[in-house]
């Protein structure tokens, strides 16, 4: 998550907030005025890269509490008791929603940078 | 020669990384259970999913979840890059714009950090009970 937003603040140009600053506005307002809109594609960026191991991991939620409320968790029941047709089922809805997400964060991000660049 | 191999290997690379989800998606719409035999199409397996209150709640759990986490990481990870931009660097007096530290061994030292935190203080482990809010 840092390493996007990281990124994406670097890539700020400076004379903005130079500008808030010498138009007389808190640093507070500067960081909602300025910085995070300017930040967007970082953060949606951001926001992907975690969403996804999260949804798709379970191994941790599995070895350090009872995971049974998670998709992955299922999965792996399904296809350790050879249940392939469910497994799969599964699979395909999970498939489905995080390519939604991607695809979402993906247009998100273009047009953040669109507008960045106009 | 070598371009053919490069596509070839492409290929396998792809075919490698794609053939699993076709035959998940194939699986899916099939009545067959068993691994090999496909069977007739079907699309009582989906029925069945968005039937079945469990899955469901898995679903939606699985959701809130992700999206409870991201919500958090967005926080603290900008809070985190702020820091890491704006702060001063390690070991220096000032400066506002720095090249930041590895940030591999500071995010392998928050990991590590944290399951100390939670399996030697908190002594976590996979029995540990956690109220979590009915979906």
């Amino acid at each position: 998550m840092i390493l996007p937003l990281y990124n994406a603040i670097a890539r700020i140009d400076d004379a903005y907030v130079e500008a808030a600053q010498d138009l007389g506005v808190s640093s507070a307002t500067v960081f909602r005025r300025v910085l995070l809109p300017l930040s967007v594609p970082g953060i949606v960026s951001g926001v992907t890269m975690v969403f996804l191991p999260v949804m798709t991991n379970y191994v941790v939620l599995d070895m350090i509490y009872n995971s049974t409320y998670i998709m992955g968790s299922l999965i792996g029941s399904y296809f350790n008791a050879y249940d392939w047709r469910s497994g799969s089922v599964v699979s395909i809805i999970m498939l489905a929603v995080l390519s939604i997400v991607t695809l979402a964060a993906t247009r998100v991000s273009e047009e953040d940078e669109g507008e960045v660049v106009r | 020669m070598k371009r053919r191999f490069q596509w070839l290997w492409l290929g396998a690379v792809l075919l490698f990384m794609y053939a699993p989800i076709l035959i998940l998606g194939i699986y899916s719409f099939t009545d067959s259970a068993v691994i090999g035999a496909l069977g007739q199409f079907s699309l009582t397996n989906y029925q069945v999913l968005f039937t079945t209150p469990e899955i469901m709640d898995m679903l939606t759990g699985t959701l809130i979840l992700a999206l409870i986490v991201s919500l958090m990481a967005t926080a603290l990870g900008t809070v985190g890059a702020l820091g890491a931009f704006y702060g001063p660097p390690a070991g220096a007096a000032g400066g506002a714009h720095h090249e930041p530290d590895p940030r591999g061994q500071r995010r392998r030292g928050h990991r590590v950090s944290v399951c100390i935190l939670l399996i030697v203080f908190f002594g976590m482990d996979k029995d540990t009970y956690i109220p979590w809010p009915s979906v």
